[in-house]
């Protein structure tokens, strides 16, 4: 019989019963008729007849069971009675729920940001077959993955029948007008066949023709997202046609995307995407414009070294090219390092993820981390129903007498135990409405938030259930075949407590594993708590607390000294804001970044150039006051030094002091960049501290500051358009934004103030990984602990109940209430010191896998494992004081009475 | 569980498709209809019959009715299906098989 006829049945089951009823009923009437018939008496007839009809009861049981109705029947008998006994014990019902809702919930939470940022498949045609190419960068041989236009149609053309390519720009926030009104959209400049490539298909209109990539500037068009196209446009049909003014350019919209679609970088969802041929076309004509990603689908049956093959030797001949281009003195051991150089393919599957990359390893911390709380509250809930177990042993006795056999019993728990886990799954998922977005907004600063397509999915759906699935037999499993066991004739004898010590072994077994795993969360959290710290508390060799930066872009027609000028101007003024110690301008900077990298040559050396890049940024006076560095030799920059044809001068870091120039005095040597020639002799008059860079994690790379209006170096300075404002400030600067806006326009009109930032914030945003980790790992470490606490005190608790009798008679017999105490408390430090050993071990293997991850400490560091320990003890004193101290209340005479 | 039943297992559905394949009848008439067909040598428990008639009814082999009986109570009649007729044909040729053979053993020895 199928599935829906037995719903039906069930559903239909009083009817089914009515006629089962009135089936027998018949029978019996007849027989009863017949029996009359043969001349018996009414009342001995009908005697008779239920004598030979047997027992009712077990004929419609008997057919209830060959309509095969059994076990669904039993089982909403068993959900019934699940609930009877849950409204019977709503303390239970609640400590459990809330324990397991925490446990299911936090893993839910985390499995949708790591399926969002590690799992998911793009969803497009065969994603398995995509693929993204980087590049080596020559000095450093670390990969990127942008390319320039030229490079890509080369590239087009030389994999041509391996596989086909397209090319996107990363996603960016994009000032647009729709209809003439303002607005910010995601957008993404793609090529012609982006679409197409991937398999993305239009929800409405159509997407970019292939073809279009050939006419350059010619198809002002635009493809919105299906998200864009409902909170823009509410889903109007009539969005196709309507025009998205970018700039001077006027896209009209030709089509939407499937639903589900966001781009390819995960963390970033595109709005808009345009044809990439609409971008300036000198960015498109430049082979040193190296800004786009190079995407690309493997051609049925080619395998990936098959397509990079060809593309091996289109990028060999074009490095080499480069080279013949550049200086003519290049060293072999250079040429040979170039030549060296291989493109990469990386499977774009699951998408171009930068999240991926720095947040995969946290991701899976923290999904470990969240297992290990589950395990713990399975750990907590088993001890519950191991309590309760005990209590319910007349229960179980009541109803094996009455005829349940012990299967029917331990499906009976199993379905409280389900009823309990999916109850905290339905619950646990309600409540990741709101923890998937507090976790993911810890991905990334507040002002560039990631975007992740996280959702109540089926996949989510399916995890959720699979483990509560697996909680519930891991949680109900051991107790239910405890409870099962019951020894009908003394549970029902007036039995007080029986097969005491097995449970109270078991239970104290789980308590001990429960402190281990309590232990490791706290180590962890307790490490990764103080690498934050130790990273905060850093000296990156400036003072970074009170120093804040503003964006500004010159618009202005000036250029060359009338420019460098002007911004000379704007950090005179700026200085002379109240409150404002020191001002100056930089083209880069600490945490903001370098305008430029190159290899340098030093003015008489001898022996082989250090080729390794050194990082350019260029500055105006006072850029070292304002962030409270002091230079370890030589002299600042001074005023002369921005006048037009000033002599070319630089200040190098430590760094590159001693990469350059060894244990020699720098000061007056002529160093130049490596490329030019004749070389471009410029003077290092003064060594800067090394200043954090980039990370508060590594120490800086070689620095060279020069003044900004110099143009020595070719790839850097002479009369930059965009600037960072630093400034110094003292005390309150509420009112320093509208100063500096006033002060900016004043400087020259051609000024346009950016965005304003703290120092402090942008260094702390490199944290972003270790805040995270401190935070999740705390918060979870705190919660392990409650959970290791409340299981103590509950196993004590229901331990010291059990033995009232026992303490009864000892203190009859003249134990004093301090042995007493002392006992209990002996009793949970055994358990407690047995778990935390085993934590040691465990905290001490775990901490080598985290190693990378930390800072300032290692992982074995021994204070740290003091402190969870300290931790540990304390909370576990406390869990167990309560239950010693009702211990040693007992009154002896009280206990004995009961027995 | 020792099911009060006189009957080898397996033929009592045999005996309920054949009582039922000329007209419905219920529950009670099929019993009696046994036990008088085999002159009162087989005698069906109520124990075992209905449940076999709930098995019969789910395997589709015989379909189940209210209709009201000479006396004008309603009681629930029992008829063969079509494929309760397919049935019995295969378990009569099975049964005259296993009896013919069970003979064939008997008379041998």
């Amino acid at each position: 019989m199928s599935f829906g006829l037995k719903l039906r049945a069930l559903f239909r089951r009083r009817r089914v019963e009515r006629e089962l009823d009135d089936e027998v009923q018949f029978h019996f009437e007849q027989q009863v008729a017949e029996n009359r018939a043969a001349g018996m008496a009414p009342a001995a007839a009908q005697q008779a007849a239920r004598r030979m009809i047997g027992g009712v009861a077990y004929i419609k049981d008997e057919c209830r069971d060959a309509r095969g109705l059994g076990w669904l029947d039993d089982a909403v008998q068993d959900l019934r009675y699940a609930f009877r006994t849950f409204r019977r014990a709503p303390g239970f019902v609640l400590a459990a729920l809330l324990t397991l809702t925490m446990g299911i919930g936090a893993n839910s939470t985390v499995f949708s940001i790591a399926d969002a940022v590690l799992l998911k498949m793009l969803p497009v045609r065969e994603p398995q077959r995509l693929f993204q190419i980087q590049q080596p960068m020559a000095l450093t041989g670390l990969y990127f993955d942008r390319f320039s236009f030229p490079d890509y149609r080369d590239m087009q053309q030389a994999v041509n029948g391996f596989a086909d390519l397209a090319t996107e720009r990363e996603t960016f926030t994009s000032q647009v007008s729709i209809d003439d009104a303002p607005d910010k959209v995601r957008r993404s400049p793609v090529s012609g066949n982006y679409f197409s490539l991937l398999g993305v298909r239009p929800a409405l209109g159509r997407t970019f023709a292939p073809a279009i990539d050939n006419e350059m500037g010619r198809h002002p068009e635009a493809v919105i997202s299906y998200a864009f196209w409902k909170r823009r446009f509410g889903l109007d049909p009539q969005a196709l046609g309507r025009i998205i003014r970018v700039g001077d350019t006027e896209f009209r919209i030709i089509g939407v995307t499937e639903p589900g679609f966001f781009g390819l970088q995960i963390g970033s969802m595109t709005d808009v995407w345009t044809p990439v041929i609409m971008d300036p076309e000198r960015w498109l004509r430049f082979r040193g414009r190296t800004f786009l990603r190079i995407v690309g689908r493997l051609k049925p049956g080619v395998k990936a070294d098959q397509a990079l093959a060809p593309l091996q030797v289109w990028y060999h001949r074009n490095q080499m090219e480069g080279l013949r281009t550049g200086s003519s003195d290049m060293p072999g051991s250079y040429v040979e390092k170039v030549a060296k150089l291989k493109l990469k393919m990386v499977p774009a599957a699951k998408g171009i993820s930068p999240l991926r990359k720095q947040y995969g390893e946290p991701i899976e911390i923290v999904f470990a981390v969240v297992g290990v709380v589950l395990i713990l509250a399975c750990g907590n809930v088993a001890n519950l129903l191991l309590a309760r177990a005990s209590a319910r042993q007349r229960e179980m006795a009541v109803r094996v007498s009455l005829g349940a056999g012990r299967p029917r019993l331990v499906r009976q728990l199993l379905t409280e135990g389900l009823v309990l886990a999916g109850a905290a799954a339905a619950l646990g998922l309600l409540a990741a409405r709101w923890t998937v977005p507090v976790l993911v907004a810890m991905l990334a600063p507040s002002d560039e938030p990631v975007q992740l397509a996280v959702g109540l999915d089926g996949r989510v759906l399916a995890f959720t259930m699979a483990v509560s699935l697996v909680t519930a037999i891991v949680f109900s499993l051991s107790p239910a075949m405890r409870a099962s066991k019951v020894d009908v004739h003394s549970a029902l004898k007036s039995g007080t407590r029986l097969s005491g010590a097995v449970p109270a072994l078991q239970g104290r077994f789980l308590l001990a594993m429960q402190m281990a795993l309590s232990f490791v969360l706290l180590v962890t959290s307790v490490l990764f708590v103080r690498t934050l710290v130790n990273l905060l508390a850093l000296d990156p060799g400036f003072d970074r607390h009170h120093v804040i930066l503003a964006g500004v872009t010159y618009t202005g027609k000036e250029s060359g000294p009338a420019l460098d000028l002007a911004w000379q101007e704007l950090a005179r003024r700026a200085a002379a804001i109240p409150g404002v110690e020191s001002a100056s301008t930089a083209n880069g900077g600490p945490f903001v970044g370098a305008s430029a990298s190159l290899p340098l040559r030093v003015e008489g050396a001898t022996g082989r150039p250090n080729l390794d890049p050194n990082w350019l940024v260029p500055v105006s006076a006072n850029s070292f006051r304002t962030f409270g560095a002091r230079l370890a030799m030589g002299r600042d920059f001074e005023p002369r030094d921005f006048a037009p044809g000033a002599p070319w001068v630089a200040i190098v870091n430590e760094t590159a002091a001693h990469r350059h120039f060894g244990n020699q005095n720098p000061l007056g040597r002529r160093i130049s960049d490596f490329d030019s020639n004749p070389p471009r002799w410029v003077e290092v008059v003064g060594v800067a501290p090394d200043m954090r860079f980039d990370s508060l994690r590594s120490a800086p790379p070689a620095m060279i500051y020069f003044p900004f209006p110099q143009a020595a170096f070719a790839v850097a300075g002479g009369s930059p358009r965009i600037m960072t404002l630093e400034l110094r400030v003292r005390g309150a600067t509420g009112s320093l934004a509208r100063a500096l806006r006033r002060e900016v326009a004043a400087a020259n009109p051609g000024f346009a103030l950016g965005d304003i930032v703290s120092q402090d914030k942008l260094v702390e945003d490199t944290l972003i990984r270790e805040r995270l980790l401190a935070t999740v790992g705390s918060f979870f470490g705190g919660i392990a602990l409650l959970l290791a606490g409340i299981g103590l005190y509950g196993t004590m608790t229901y331990s010291v109940s059990r033995r009232t009798q026992e303490i009864g008679i000892r203190m009859a017999l003249g134990a004093t209430r301090r042995t007493v105490l002392g006992m209990v408390l002996g009793e949970a430090l055994v358990t407690v010191t047995a778990g935390g050993v085993v934590g040691l071990a465990a905290a001490l293997f775990v901490g080598r896998l985290l190693a990378t991850l930390l800072f300032g400490l290692k992982a074995q560091d021994p204070a740290t494992m003091l402190l969870a320990a300290a931790l540990l003890a304390g909370t576990a004193l406390a869990a167990a004081l309560i239950p010693a101290l009702r211990a040693c209340r007992t009154d002896p005479i009280e206990a004995l009475r009961n027995e | 569980m020792g099911k009060p039943s006189d009957l080898v297992q397996g033929t009592l559905d045999l005996l309920i498709l054949r009582t039922v394949a000329l007209e419905p009848k219920h529950g009670w008439a099929i019993a009696k209809r046994i036990q008088q067909m085999s002159s009162e040598v087989l005698q069906v428990q109520q124990g075992s019959l209905y449940p076999a008639l709930h098995r019969l009814e789910q395997r589709k082999w015989i379909s189940a009715h209210w209709a009201e009986t000479e006396t004008g109570r309603k009681a629930k009649f029992y008829s063969l299906t079509k494929s309760g007729r397919a049935q019995l044909k295969e378990e009569l040729a099975n049964w005259s098989r296993l009896s013919a053979a069970i003979d064939a053993v008997i008379e041998s020895t």
